[in-house]
């Protein structure tokens, strides 16, 4: 019965106007997707300064004209992720896709503006933010310039159509999601709000382990929705315990006794994040599984990789993930599952607290193992949680592939 | 199709191992590199004595140091032949700068001797290091305490220890040869010199009694260590010391030489690598 209201739900957001939208945006756009995050992967594991197969097999040491090559495969990336954020921003705000669209072109103007990296009001870049926003197709990006996009198109309608004040109140409305959409897009303050929240948690310790759970299902909530890529990624810099554990460890003393073993960076951020927030290394694992025998999974394939890497922007553009509340289950209980297990294990010393840091584009798996400095036990506990994961999303996704169809037929 | 399959699955299992391994071996790398960035909060300064002497042996220079400056606290040990640590004194709470002196039941002279207390010290070292938690040290060593000192450097320093300072008092590089010939040790010591940190910070100082030594180690011999630092060690400073107290037993308490040790090897170097 429950069971019954909540895929009715489910179909309801999914068949949601912006949610149909932007699946059709994607799917226009899936050629040019694949080819920013092809460039992606490169520039961000490979290429990159911090990029993990750069840092294991020493790229930079033996590959001729290395710096060369990492300058333009760096902007390659840059420009085709500008252009790919240009194209969703004009699609969402089109009225008709095949048309030239004021609304569109707005929108497109809008989100260049949200996004600016650096001063609007002096014109200075900011590298960092060019390199912390641009060096790899990311989702935050991409939703940001759908919401822009979506919200344009509702104004720009209602401006065109009689106007009254019922449709230039609501204009103004939409007007002032818009603006607080601006706002919240401001890194500084929403990391500063999350890092107090994040500083709390991780300060509790012992009885922190049944609080940390609840900041994964948070952040696979949040990313459902498409949020998630509204919070910063909680690396180990972002981490006050991270810093802590890390210093007490260098300075010589044991793993074993670092001030703040449970904490949201040692659990959620190592251990839950297989492939991005949401567990989508074994969710794409999953898919794999349960779709080999259809024809049409050469794009599953071509997505697997980046997910390795924890770029997860091609999946989730690919495969109805986002608003997809069928598939929040099992994204919640395996992200859960994965923060628990290493934190019962750590709670019992059976396995050290994760205290070194490690490059973002870390396969999941390889996480633990890596910020453990070689523990076996953490290697053990990365491969049965995504062992776990896989099996808790294999019953999930049939009955979303169920759903869909569903879906399919209806409209 | 099954080739395939059994391909592709080879070819993910070898990915996976593949990054496992070289990752591990990055990560490793990347690890003892920020190890040695953060020193310890704890840099003892190590003494070891010279042949027949006991833990006892630096009892007047370390109180002479600790009337200069600010007292810092001693902790004794003593290693017997079956490897077992026997301690005296104590580390004080929140002390970053203690004395400890590791000193061997089996003191005994001669090169076969030499190699074993190095052995012994190795093991003094491992156990300390791992219970006052400290991965950076300086050390002080008279007589043949310095080519313990030296030998431990070559053979036995951990990957994650490092070693910022070292001053040997009197040290038979050349044990008491007074000529140009290289004993065997020597010819060791020089074949292992690679081993020694290239950021040490090395000072070695000779007493001379008379123009050909300190009484007891001929100003050769001691002269000779040049050949292991120099071009190794980050620096190499000889110095020579005579007047009162320049023979080579009373070296540790030679006022010129405690004046040396308060101003050299008193302060940690923070951060040497970088």
């Amino acid at each position: 019965m429950l069971g019954g209201k909540y895929v009715n739900l489910s179909r309801k957001i999914m068949s949601l106007n912006f949610v149909q939208e932007l699946q059709q945006a994607f799917r226009i756009l899936n050629q040019q997707i694949l080819v920013t995050a092809v460039l992606s992967v490169i520039n961000l594991v490979v290429l990159d300064d911090s990029g993990f197969l750069k840092e294991i097999f020493g790229i930079d040491q033996w590959l001729p004209y290395f710096t060369q090559i990492q300058m333009i495969v760096n902007s390659l990336t840059i420009i085709t992720g500008v252009m790919l954020i240009a194209s969703i921003a004009y699609l969402m705000g089109s009225k008709k896709l095949d048309t030239y669209s004021l609304s569109g072109y707005i929108s497109v103007i809008v989100t260049i503006i949200f996004m600016f990296p650096g001063n609007l009001l002096t014109g200075k870049i900011n590298e960092d933010l060019i390199w912390l926003s641009f060096s790899a197709i990311n989702l935050r990006n991409l939703l940001i310039a759908a919401v822009i996009g979506y919200l344009i198109k509702l104004i720009y309608l209602k401006l065109t159509q009689l106007i009254n004040a019922r449709t230039w109140f609501s204009a103004l409305m939409t007007l002032l999601v818009l603006l607080g959409l601006f706002v919240l897009t401001r890194d500084d303050w929403t990391q500063a709000v999350i890092r107090t929240l994040y500083d709390w948690i991780d300060g509790i310790q012992g009885w922190g382990i049944l609080l940390i759970p609840l900041i994964a299902v948070l952040n696979c909530l949040l990313f459902i929705f498409g949020i998630d890529s509204l919070l910063p990624v909680s690396n180990s810099d972002f981490s006050d315990a991270a810093i802590k554990n890390l210093n007490y460890v260098l300075e010589g003393h044991s793993v074993y006794s670092i001030p703040m073993p449970i904490n949201i960076h040692a659990l959620f951020d190592v251990y839950a994040t297989s492939g991005g927030i949401g567990m989508l290394l074994p969710l794409v694992i999953a898919m794999w599984i349960v779709n080999r025998q259809h024809t049409d999974i050469h794009d599953l394939k071509l997505s697997v990789v980046p997910t390795v890497f924890n770029i997860n922007a091609p999946l989730v553009t690919t495969y109805p993930i986002l608003f997809n509340l069928i598939l929040l289950i099992p994204m919640i209980i395996s992200s859960v599952v994965a923060c628990l297990i290493p934190g019962i294990l750590i709670l019992l010393q059976w396995l050290p607290s994760s205290v070194y840091p490690t490059a973002t584009s870390t396969p999941g798996p390889l996480e633990g193992f890596l910020s453990t400095n070689g523990n076996w036990v953490a290697l053990a506990v990365g491969i049965i949680n995504l062992v776990i994961s896989v099996l808790i999303y294999v019953p999930f996704i049939k009955l979303s592939n169920q759903e869909l169809q569903v879906n399919k037929h209806e409209h | 199709m099954n080739i395939k399959k059994v391909i592709v699955s080879l070819l993910v299992i070898i990915a996976f191992v593949g990054m496992v391994i070289f990752g591990l071996s990055q990560q490793r790398a990347r690890v003892k590199l920020m190890r040695e960035m953060v020193p310890s909060a704890m840099v003892p300064i190590i003494l070891v004595p010279g042949s027949s002497a006991d833990q006892n042996r630096f009892d007047a220079l370390i109180q002479e140091l600790d009337e200069q400056t600010e007292n810092h606290s001693l902790l004794k040990v003593k290693v017997d032949q079956d490897n077992q640590l026997h301690y005296s004194g104590t580390i004080r709470q929140g002390d970053k700068r203690p004395y400890i002196v590791i000193s061997f039941q089996d003191n005994d002279d001669g090169y076969a001797n030499i190699k074993k207390q190095a052995k012994w010290f190795s093991i003094a070292y491992q156990v300390l290091s791992k219970r006052y938690h400290f991965n950076q040290f300086s050390g002080i060593g008279h007589s043949n305490g310095g080519l313990i000192l030296t030998i431990f450097l070559e053979k036995y320093l951990p990957d994650t220890s490092s070693i910022d300072k070292l001053m040997t008092i009197g040290t038979p590089y050349n044990l008491e040869n007074t000529t140009k010939e290289k004993t065997t040790m020597l010819k060791d010591l020089i074949a292992g010199r690679k081993q020694i940190p290239t950021n040490l910070i090395m000072y070695s100082i000779a007493g001379t009694k008379s123009y050909a030594g300190d009484g007891t180690v001929p100003f050769k011999s001691v002269d000779s260590g040049k050949y292991i630092f120099q071009n190794q060690a980050r620096s190499y400073t000889e110095m020579i010391v005579t007047g009162v107290e320049s023979s080579h037993s009373d070296l540790p308490e030679n006022k010129q030489i405690v004046k040396l040790i308060s101003r050299f090897m008193l302060k940690p170097t923070r951060n040497s690598h970088h």
